[in-house]
C-alpha cells in the first residue's frame, strides 16, 4: 500500500492543491517556512487523525485551517493497493475530533487504523486508537522535531523520543503523567506542612486566650464584695461636688461605664489640686514666722552699703595718683642706666686702646710680604703651563691623524669581505641565471599548450552548443510527431465510425470497404510508432554525443586548469630566479666590479694591496702619538708641585688679613673709631678724665629717681587692699540683700496662690486646712465608688469577649481537622501515584528495549554505514536509567567506556543515530501496511560525507532487490542536497529500475507555496532528460 | 588473497553487482578488481594493513575518475574505493581520517575484517544491498495486561495517556481511580474502548 496523491484543501499555508506521490521516491525541496512540514502534517493528520507534536491539550485550530482561505480544512489521501482513498475533515473553528471518511467505509480513525492500516496479524494492544498511532509514527513518520529532541535533548528528553521512535510514546507520556502527579502530590503534601503548623499554633493561642480570660474575670468578681449601682456613684459624685449634669448620664447602660471613668478621672484631677493646696499651705505656716525679720535686716544691710561706696570713691582717685607718679619714675630710670653703662664702656675701651694699635702694626707687614712671595710662585706657574699647551696641543693632533686612519681602514676591510661573499655566491648566481632561461623556455612552452587547450575547448562548447541545438529541435520534432500522432488516431476513429466505401475526404483516396479504410489507417498508425522511435533513437544518439563531448570539456578542463597551475609554478620560480640574479647585480654594481669571477677577484687583490698599505701608516701614526703623550706627562708634575705652593702661599695670605679683620672688630666692639686708634696718649688721659664726671653726675640722678618710686608704690599698695576688702563684702551684703527680697516676694506669691492676703496669719492659715480635709474625704469615697463601678462594667465586657473567642476556638479546630484530613489524603495519592511508576518504567522498559535489542544489529551496521570511519569503533551504547537514557560509542579495543556515555556522540552521530533506529525500525516489520517512509528534513546536524552515506542507505531500502522495497518521501532546505538526492537516482530511473519526483516549493505569499515538479510528476520532465 | 577475492565476487554477485575488466591504470593503481551495478562503480583493494591505503588511494581513485570520464552510462554513477583490511592498527586509523573523509573524486570505503567473516564485514557497505534481514516476529509488546494486573484501571492508563496532572491528582483524591480487579473475562482487552 503506497501513497499516490495527496489533496489538500485550506490546510496550513495550502489553499488547494494537488500532489503526485505515486513515485518510488519523492524529493520535496523548499526553503525555510515555504510548507514542507505543512505537507507532512497533511499525511499525519489524514493517517493518524492528530499531529503529534501537539498535544490535543494545547491544540487549536490555528493550526490546521488556511488563514487565507474561508473554507473547511480537508486533506485526502489516494492509495494504490486495496484501499484506495481516505478524507478528513473538520470546522475550521472547531477543535472537535476530525471526520473521517474512506473507500473501506471506516467512520473514525481506531477503525481506520486497525482496519486498513495495520495487518490482522499486528497484536499490539487492540483498540488502542493511541498505541495504533504510536506504532504508526514509529515505522512511517520521522519529523524534524523527533530528530532535534534526540539530538539536542538530554536524557530525559532523549528517553522520551526514543520512547516515540519505538513505538511507546502513549508508554512513556503515560510514565512520565504518573511521575508528575506523584511529584505533585508530595509538593503539596511539603506545602500542606506549615499551614498545619500554623493551624495548631492558632489553636493553642486561642485556648491559651480564653483560660487567661477566664482568670481575669475571676479575679474581678471575687475583688468586687456588693454590687454598685450607677445612681450611687452619680450621688456620690455629687456629694463631693463634682457637677454631673443629667444630660450627660448615659441612655444605654453599656455607656455607663464610660461616664464611671470620667467621674473617677475628674475624682483624682481634684484630689490631686487639693493636695498641692495642702503642702502649700504648710509652706505658709513655716515661712509667716520669718517674714518681719526678714525686712529689718534688708533695711540694715541698705545704709551699711551707701557708706562703703563712699569710702571706695576716695580710695580710687588716690590710686590713681600715685599711679602717674610710679609710671614717670619707671619711664626716667631705664634711661639714667644707659647713660651710666656707656660711660662705662667708653672707660674700660680707652684703657685697650694701646694693645690693639701694636697688634694691628705688626698684621699689616707680614701680610706685605706674604703677597710678595705669592706673586713670584704665580709667575712661575704660567711659565710652566705655556710648556704644557704647546706639547697637548701636537698630541691632539696626532689623535686626528690617528681617527682619520680608522674609517678608511674599516672601509677598506669591509670591501674585502664583500668581495669574499660576492665570490662564494657567484656560483648560484650562474645556477639561478640558467634555471631562470629554463623557466622561461617553460613559460612559453606551456603558454602554447594553454592556447592550443582553449582553442580545443572553444571547439568542443561550439560543438557542444550544436548539439543541445539539435535536440531542441528534435525535441519540437518529436513533440510535433507526438501531436500528429494523436490527431490521426483521433481521425482514424472518427473516420472508422463514418465510413461509407465513398471519396476520403482527408486524403481523397476511395476504399472498397470499411475493412479496407481500418486496414489503411492500421499502416498509416503502425508508421508513426516507428518515426518515434527513429526520433527517439537519434535523441539517444545525440545525447551520448553530448555526454562524450561534455566528458571531454571535463578532461580538458582538468588538463587547462593542471596547465594553468604548472604556468602559475613556472612563473613563480621565475620571479624567485629574477629575484636572485637581481639580488647579486645590484650587489656587485654597489661594489663597482662587473659581475664575474675573475673581475672580482682582481678587485679582491687590489683591496687586499690597499689594506696594507694603509695599516703600515696606521701604525707609524701610533707610535708617533704615543711619544708625545710621555712628553705631555713629563709637564704634570712640576705643574701640580707649583699649583700646591701658591695654594699654600694663598692660604697663609688669608689668615693674616683674617687676624687684621679680628683686631679691628675687637676695636669696633669696644667703640673705638679711627680717630681714636690715630691719637696720641695726652689726648687719650684727657678723654678719660672727662668721661669720668659725667658718669659720677648720672648715677646720682638715677638714685633719686628710684626713692621717689618706692613710695609712690607703698602708698598706692595700702590703698588697693583697702578697696579690695571694702567691694567684697558689697558684693556679699549685695547677695544677702537679693536673697532675703526673693524669700519676701515668694511668701507674697504662695499668699496669693492661697488665696491669703499678703501679710496672711497662722490662724488664718490653720482654717484653710481644715476646709480642705474635708473636701478630700468626700472626693476620695467618690473616687472608689466609681472604680468599683467600673471593675463589675469590666467583668461584663470580659465575659462577652470570651463568648467570642470560644467561637474563633471553635472554628479553628474545624479548620484544624480538615487540612489533616487533606495532608493525609495527599499522603496517600502520592504513595498511590508512587505505585504506579514502577510498573508503568517497568512496561516502558520492556516494550522499548524489547524492540531496540530485536533491531540492534541492524541499527549498528546502520550507524556504521553512515559514519566516515566505522572501524574506529565497535558499539553502539543505549543505557536506560532513572533519569533517562544514554547514549555513547564503544570504542575498539575499549571494554567499557569511560565517563558519561552521552558525551561521546556528537550531534552529527546522535542524528545518525536516530536515522538509524528509525530506518531499522521501519524497515524491517511486516505489520503496517503503508510502505511508505515519510522523512521531513532529516538531514539537520550533518556533514556532505554523512549525507551522501545517508543518501546510499536510503537508495537501498527503495531499491531493495533483495527485501521489500520501500516507498520513500523525504524533504529538504539544502538545495545541494536535493540536487545530489536527484543525480543519486538518476542511474536508476534511467535503467528504469525507479520512479523519481522532484518537487519544488517557492513562496507564494498569500497564494500558498508554489509548487513546481523539477523531475517526474504530471508535467515534469524525466529524469533520463534531466540528466542529459 | 585470490581466494577472499572471489569470496568477495561470489557475495557482490548474489547483491547485483558484477565483476569487469580492469584497465592498465587500475591495475596499475594497485586494485584488486572492479565491480558495477546500475548505479555505482566499486574499485577493491584487499590488503593486510593501513598501509595499502596510504600508498594507493589516489592513483586508485584516478583510474576510477578516468573510468567513468571514459563511458557515457559510468559517468552518471557513483564511484567508490572499498579496502578490505586484515585489521587496521591504532596509530594508522588516525591517519586514515583524512583519506576517508575526502569526498574529491568519488567516496573512500574502509573496512576492516577483525577476524570476521567477509560476508559479516561488506554488510557495513552503505551502497550495498545485502541480503535481507528477517523482518520482526514478535509485533511490539501489548503491555496493558500486566499494568491492569498491577492495579492500574483502564480509566487511569486512559487519563494518563490523555489529561493533566492537576485533573488526575483531583480525580486520584476524589476516590475515582479504585485498583483495578482483573475479570475473568476472555475478552477483557476491549475493556480500554472509550
Amino acid at each position: 500500500m503506497r501513497i499516490k496523491k495527496l489533496i489538500l484543501e485550506s490546510f496550513r499555508c495550502f489553499q488547494a492543491q494537488e500532489f503526485d506521490l505515486s513515485a518510488d521516491v519523492t524529493a520535496i525541496y523548499g526553503r525555510n517556512g515555504v510548507g514542507k512540514t505543512a505537507l507532512f502534517d497533511a499525511l499525519e493528520w489524514a493517517l493518524l487523525g492528530e499531529l503529534g507534536r501537539y498535544s490535543p491539550e494545547t491544540e487549536t485550530p490555528d493550526y490546521i485551517a488556511c488563514v487565507f482561505s474561508s473554507s473547511d480544512p480537508r486533506v485526502r489521501i489516494e492509495f494504490s493497493g486495496t484501499s484506495n482513498w481516505v478524507e478528513v475533515s473538520r470546522h475550521r473553528d472547531s477543535t472537535s475530533r476530525p471526520n473521517l471518511s474512506c473507500s473501506d467505509g471506516h467512520r473514525n480513525h481506531r477503525d481506520f487504523l486497525y482496519g486498513s492500516m495495520l495487518d490482522a496479524s499486528y497484536s499490539g494492544p487492540r483498540r488502542d486508537v493511541d498505541m495504533a498511532r504510536d506504532f504508526l509514527r514509529s515505522t512511517a513518520l520521522l519529523s524534524q522535531d523527533t530528530l532535534r529532541e534526540f539530538v539536542e535533548g538530554n536524557p530525559e528528553r532523549r528517553a522520551r523520543v526514543l520512547a516515540s521512535i519505538a513505538g511507546s510514546a502513549t508508554l512513556q507520556k503515560r510514565l512520565e503523567r504518573a511521575r508528575e502527579v506523584y511529584e505533585k502530590a508530595e509538593r503539596m503534601h511539603r506545602a500542606e506542612g506549615p499551614r498545619l503548623r500554623e493551624a495548631e499554633e492558632a489553636v493553642d493561642q486561642l485556648k491559651m486566650k480564653v483560660a487567661e480570660r477566664e482568670s481575669r474575670i475571676g479575679e474581678i468578681r471575687r475583688e468586687l464584695d456588693a454590687r454598685v449601682s450607677f445612681q450611687e456613684v452619680v450621688q456620690v459624685a455629687r456629694e463631693a461636688g463634682i457637677d454631673v449634669p443629667e444630660a450627660a448620664l448615659p441612655s444605654l447602660p453599656e455607656d455607663s461605664g464610660v461616664v464611671a471613668a470620667t467621674i473617677r478621672g475628674l475624682c483624682e484631677e481634684r484630689l490631686l489640686a487639693l493636695e498641692a493646696s495642702r503642702s502649700i499651705l504648710a509652706r505658709l505656716g513655716a515661712m509667716s514666722q520669718q517674714q518681719s525679720g526678714r525686712v529689718q535686716r534688708r533695711h540694715e544691710l541698705a545704709e551699711m552699703a551707701e557708706q562703703a561706696k563712699a569710702r571706695l570713691r576716695t580710695l580710687l582717685e588716690t590710686e590713681n595718683r600715685t599711679a602717674g607718679l610710679i609710671t614717670e619714675a619707671d619711664h626716667q630710670i631705664p634711661s639714667l642706666a644707659a647713660q651710666t653703662m656707656a660711660l662705662s664702656s667708653s672707660l674700660a675701651a680707652m684703657a685697650e686702646l694701646p694693645r690693639i694699635r701694636d697688634t694691628r702694626a705688626s698684621s699689616l707687614r707680614a701680610l706685605q710680604e706674604a703677597d710678595a712671595k705669592r706673586k713670584e710662585t704665580e709667575a712661575r706657574l704660567q711659565e710652566t703651563k705655556a710648556q704644557a699647551a704647546s706639547a697637548l696641543s701636537a698630541l691632539q693632533q696626532s689623535r686626528f691623524d690617528l681617527a682619520a686612519f680608522r674609517p678608511a681602514l674599516d672601509e677598506l676591510s669591509r670591501r674585502h669581505a664583500l668581495l669574499q661573499e660576492a665570490l662564494a655566491v657567484f656560483t648560484s648566481y650562474e645556477s639561478a641565471r640558467n634555471r631562470l632561461n629554463e623557466t622561461l623556455a617553460r613559460i612559453e612552452r606551456l603558454g602554447g599548450e594553454r592556447a592550443r587547450l582553449k582553442t580545443e575547448i572553444g571547439r568542443l562548447q561550439e560543438r557542444q552548443s550544436a548539439i543541445e541545438s539539435r535536440l531542441r529541435t528534435l525535441d519540437q520534432g518529436l513533440a510535433t510527431r507526438r501531436a500528429a500522432a494523436e490527431e490521426i488516431t483521433s481521425l482514424a476513429v472518427r473516420l472508422g465510425q463514418c465510413v461509407s466505401g465513398q471519396t476520403c475526404p482527408l486524403c481523397g483516396q476511395k476504399y472498397a470497404s470499411e475493412r479496407a479504410l481500418r486496414s489503411a489507417i492500421q499502416r498509416q498508425l503502425e508508421s508513426i510508432p516507428a518515426e518515434l522511435a527513429d526520433s527517439s533513437r537519434q535523441l539517444q544518439g545525440l545525447a551520448s554525443e553530448l555526454g562524450e563531448v561534455s566528458a571531454s570539456l571535463g578532461s580538458l578542463g582538468d588538463s587547462l586548469r593542471q596547465v594553468d597551475e604548472a604556468l602559475a609554478e613556472a612563473e613563480r620560480k621565475q620571479q624567485e630566479a629574477s629575484d636572485a640574479a637581481r639580488k647579486f647585480e645590484e650587489t656587485a654594481n654597489a661594489l663597482g666590479v662587473v659581475p664575474s669571477a675573475e673581475a672580482i677577484r682582481e678587485a679582491m687583490r687590489e683591496a687586499e694591496g690597499l689594506l696594507a698599505d694603509k695599516r703600515a701608516a696606521f701604525e707609524r701614526t701610533e707610535h708617533h702619538n704615543e711619544q708625545l703623550e710621555r712628553q705631555a706627562a713629563s709637564h704634570s708634575e712640576p705643574i701640580s708641585s707649583l699649583e700646591r705652593d701658591l695654594a699654600n702661599q694663598l692660604g697663609e695670605a688669608e689668615r693674616l688679613r683674617s687676624e687684621l679683620g679680628k683686631g679691628e672688630q675687637e676695636a669696633l666692639g669696644l667703640g673705638l673709631s679711627e680717630a681714636d686708634l690715630g691719637k696720641t696718649e695726652a689726648e687719650a688721659l684727657e678723654c678719660v678724665r672727662a668721661l669720668r664726671a659725667t658718669l659720677r653726675d648720672a648715677e646720682d640722678a638715677k638714685r633719686l629717681q628710684e626713692t621717689s618710686r618706692a613710695n609712690a608704690q607703698a602708698e598706692w599698695n595700702g590703698c588697693r587692699a583697702e578697696r579690695v576688702r571694702l567691694e567684697a563684702s558689697m558684693k556679699e551684703w549685695e547677695g544677702t540683700l537679693a536673697s532675703l527680697s526673693t524669700e519676701i516676694e515668694e511668701f507674697h506669691s504662695v499668699c496669693q496662690k492661697a488665696g491669703l492676703d499678703q501679710a496672711a496669719s497662722a490662724e488664718s492659715i490653720a482654717e484653710t486646712r481644715n476646709r480642705l480635709e474635708g473636701d478630700g474625704m468626700r472626693l476620695t469615697r467618690a473616687q472608689r465608688t466609681a472604680e468599683a463601678y467600673e471593675r463589675s462594667c469590666r467583668a461584663a465586657a470580659l465575659e462577652n469577649e470570651q463568648d467570642v473567642t470560644q467561637r474563633q476556638l471553635k472554628a479553628a479546630q474545624e479548620n484544624l481537622a480538615t487540612l489533616q484530613k487533606r495532608i493525609a489524603d495527599l499522603k496517600t495519592a502520592a504513595e498511590t501515584a508512587k505505585g504506579w511508576i514502577e510498573p508503568l518504567a517497568a512496561s516502558v522498559s520492556r516494550a522499548v528495549d524489547k524492540r531496540m535489542e530485536a533491531h540492534r544489529t541492524e541499527i549498528v551496521r546502520l550507524f556504521k554505514a553512515m559514519i566516515p570511519c566505522p572501524y574506529l569503533f565497535e558499539d553502539i551504547l543505549i543505557e536506560r536509567e532513572p533519569s533517562g537514557v544514554h547514549l555513547g560509542l564503544r570504542y575498539k579495543g575499549k571494554e567499557s567506556p569511560s565517563g558519561e556515555p552521552r558525551f561521546f556522540l556528537s550531534s552529527a552521530q546522535a542524528n545518525v543515530l536516530a536515522l538509524s533506529v528509525f530506518l531499522s525500525l521501519a524497515g524491517h516489520q511486516k505489520w503496517c501496511r503503508l510502505e511508505t517512509l515519510m522523512l521531513d528534513d532529516p538531514v539537520q546536524h550533518l556533514d556532505d560525507l554523512d549525507a551522501v552515506a545517508f543518501l546510499d542507505c536510503l537508495r537501498g531500502m527503495a531499491y531493495s532487490r533483495c527485501g521489500a522495497a520501500k516507498q520513500i518521501l523525504v524533504s529538504t532546505c539544502d538545495k545541494n542536497l536535493y540536487l545530489l538526492l536527484i543525480r543519486k537516482f538518476m542511474p536508476l530511473t534511467a535503467a528504469g529500475q525507479i520512479t523519481f519526483t522532484g518537487i519544488s516549493l517557492l513562496d507564494g505569499g498569500t497564494r500558498g507555496p508554489q509548487v513546481n515538479y523539477d523531475v517526474g510528476g504530471p508535467d515534469g520532465i524525466s529524469l533520463a532528460a534531466k540528466a542529459i | 588473497m585470490e581466494n577472499d577475492l572471489d569470496h568477495l565476487k561470489t557475495i557482490l554477485a548474489t547483491c547485483g553487482w558484477r565483476d569487469v575488466a580492469m584497465t592498465q591504470a587500475e591495475q596499475e593503481a594497485g586494485l584488486n578488481g572492479v565491480f558495477c551495478c546500475e548505479y555505482a562503480i566499486v574499485g577493491v583493494i584487499l590488503a593486510e594493513g593501513a598501509g595499502a591505503v596510504l600508498s594507493s588511494w589516489a592513483p586508485s581513485q584516478a583510474a576510477l575518475a578516468d573510468r567513468r570520464k571514459g563511458s557515457a552510462s559510468d559517468c552518471l554513477k557513483d564511484a567508490y574505493v572499498l579496502f578490505l583490511l586484515d585489521r587496521i592498527g591504532d596509530e594508522q586509523a588516525a591517519r586514515l581520517v583524512d583519506i576517508m573523509s575526502d569526498t574529491h573524486e568519488c567516496r573512500k570505503v574502509c573496512v576492516s575484517l577483525e577476524k570476521r567473516a567477509l560476508e559479516d564485514a561488506v554488510r557495513d557497505l552503505p551502497f550495498l544491498c545485502g541480503e535481507p534481514l528477517a523482518e520482526e516476529m514478535e509485533s511490539p509488546a501489548d503491555t496493558t495486561p500486566e499494568l491492569r494486573a498491577a492495579g492500574l484501571s483502564p480509566k487511569l492508563l486512559k487519563d494518563l495517556a490523555g489529561r493533566s496532572a492537576d485533573a488526575i491528582l483531583q480525580n486520584l483524591m476524589s476516590g475515582q481511580y479504585q485498583p483495578h480487579q482483573p475479570r475473568k473475562d476472555r475478552h477483557a482487552d476491549q475493556e480500554t474502548d472509550p
